[in-house]
């Protein structure tokens, strides 16, 4: 009964007494425990503490004390956020079995928000994948058919969140992580702009390009996780210091009159024709409510991947450092420092982590760093400025998410066409700015298709706005996952 | 693994033909003002909490193999 309600319900209905928290927690591990053994969205899951958390938000209420705005409703978190007292891995088995000693600044702001943490989500290892085929501990599946990918690396969160097992859920978004996994799994998913939200307590991948933001099932609910997480924190030193807008304010907000930019490099990327009729349908959808559409030039898109693969592993070569037995990671036996490290890393990375590390490396190494490294980030600036003019022109830009609906296990053969299908997603990140992925329709053999939106620097508003838009016109409705029914 | 590498290399190098001089290097999404919190001593972790995942320790230190071969 409760697992499709949105978090703004949910949060409405235990405050009004109608149901409690501890009922709807109940509900929420039940659903969990008879669904999560066909899913693998979960990695750990806390019933203790959820089932503490709901007790005490029910005497809270019953005491008459003021709730906070998420009272009592279940959440999940990606398991590369920092949870105290909760084993927290990355989806690596480096990290296996650490209970970190402090709290992350989201599972913190959701908490004092009187929100249930239900558990950990799946992911790729240390965000590093399109497909959660990574985790070194299990895949996740599509609730929308079991023999798709949900996506990644924050596959395990919206396949969570698409089944209904947690009202909402916080993942990060490094190339694409949210809004790939939250399209291929029909739910809404918000990268912020970075800076936006706080990064202690995430393990870093890529710390120029990481960012934490919600996956939902509705806008309005990713409004309102965003309103609750964004804000500045002294702790994280790329923190904006900028007043938080009120998000929920653009939630059902007209969009007659504003620009909507469809990018030229974008639109005439090969995709799938499922894909192409969506668009097309958003596109239609969003003329009929008086939106003016309008061509826009990215001239330097063809080179986003490239300059995402070369940025992001140097960046995560230089992170993962730290784990070598000593500082971090479940140390291997050995006599000596070398072979501690050598085994400890050897045997606590998985394939695609030690591919990007060494990429990593051979970007930043003496002699190269001019030709890869700086040049990456040289066209990283082109990037930004593309955008900069596009925004001359246009308030949001529309792309489709993916080029594809979900994708079968093992159907990307080599790394590189893994990487070659986050080719929609990638640039966002470089430039720094705030995309939301939010379903525009399913393909004919009933997988869900995203549209995503990108916008202004701390421009989150007007992406709620028209992604609300998007929505109520040709979103998925009351149509639910039929690969778990 | 080494031809999965040569091939993304491969892929990658169409950035060596784009003529980037003149063009800042970009180092962060935001331009921003590194900030820096005051040097003030903050409450930190027990030791106990913050030596809880250590493998293995003499007291209050920390046990690592010994970086010089034969040493102690």
């Amino acid at each position: 009964m409760t697992e499709y309600w949105s978090i703004v319900d949910t949060a409405r209905r235990i405050a009004s007494g109608e149901i409690t928290a501890q009922q709807v927690t109940e509900a929420a591990l039940a659903r969990i425990e008879k669904l999560d053994g066909k899913l693998g969205a979960f990695l750990a899951i806390d019933s203790d503490g959820a089932r503490a958390a709901a007790v005490a938000i029910d005497h809270k209420r019953a005491a008459g004390q003021p709730l906070g705005r998420l009272a009592g409703v279940p959440l999940s978190l990606k398991d590369n956020l920092v949870t105290k007292g909760v084993a927290t891995t990355a989806g690596s088995k480096i990290l296996d079995g650490w209970v970190p000693p402090y709290e992350g600044d989201a599972a913190a702001k959701l908490r004092a928000a009187d929100a249930v943490i239900l558990g950990k989500t799946n992911l790729d290892e240390f965000g590093m994948g399109s497909s959660t085929e990574r985790s070194a501990f299990k895949p996740t599946r599509n609730p929308w058919n079991l023999d798709r990918v949900p996506g990644g690396s924050s596959g395990g969160s919206a396949a969570a969140v698409a089944a209904g097992l947690c009202a909402g859920s916080l993942g990060t978004d490094t190339g694409g992580s949210i809004r790939q996994p939250a399209a291929f799994c029909g739910v809404v998913g918000l990268k912020p702009t970075y800076g936006r939200v706080s990064r202690w307590g995430v393990i870093a991948f890529a710390s120029s390009l990481d960012q934490v933001g919600p996956l939902t099932r509705t806008v309005g609910d990713a409004a309102l996780l965003l309103q609750i997480i964004a804000g500045h924190d002294p702790r994280d030193a790329t923190s904006l210091d900028t007043p938080v807008r009120n998000y929920g304010a653009a939630v059902g907000e007209r969009v007659n009159g504003l620009r909507v930019g469809l990018p030229d490099e974008y639109v005439a990327h090969p995709i799938d024709a499922a894909a192409r009729t969506a668009l097309d349908n958003t596109i239609k959808a969003l003329r009929d409510q008086g939106a003016q559409i309008v061509d826009v030039a990215l001239p330097h898109t063809h080179l986003a991947l490239a300059a995402y693969y070369i940025v992001a592993p140097a960046e995560a070569s230089s992170n993962l450092a730290r784990y070598d037995g000593i500082r971090y990671g479940t140390r291997a036996d050995a006599q000596d420092l070398l072979s501690l490290y050598c085994r400890t890393r050897g045997a606590g990375f998985g394939p695609e982590v030690k591919r990007r590390i060494m990429l990593g490396t051979y970007a930043l190494r003496s002699g190269y760093y001019d030709a890869f490294y700086k040049k990456a980030q040289q066209i990283r600036t082109l990037i930004k400025r593309d955008f900069d003019d596009a925004f001359q022109r246009c308030d949001v830009l529309l792309t489709p998410t993916t080029p594809t609906p979900a994708f079968a296990f093992g159907a990307k053969a080599t790394p590189l066409d893994m990487y070659l299908g986050d080719v929609f997603t990638l640039a966002c990140n470089l430039a720094g700015l705030p995309g939301i992925s939010v379903p525009c329709g399913l393909s004919p053999d009933g997988l869900p298709l995203g549209a995503q939106l990108l916008g202004k620097p701390l421009d989150e508003a007007t992406l709620i706005r028209v992604a609300s838009a998007i929505e109520s016109s040709v979103g998925l409705g009351d149509k639910r996952p039929q690969g778990i029914a | 693994m080494q031809d999965e590498l040569g091939a993304i290399l491969e892929h990658f190098a169409v950035i060596a033909q784009i003529d980037t001089s003149g063009i800042t290097a970009m180092t962060h999404a935001v331009p921003m003002d590194m900030t820096l919190r005051p040097d003030e001593p903050q409450p930190s972790l027990p030791v106990e909490e913050a030596l809880a995942a250590t493998p293995k320790r003499d007291g209050n230190l920390i046990v690592v193999p010994a970086i010089i071969p034969g040493a102690e």
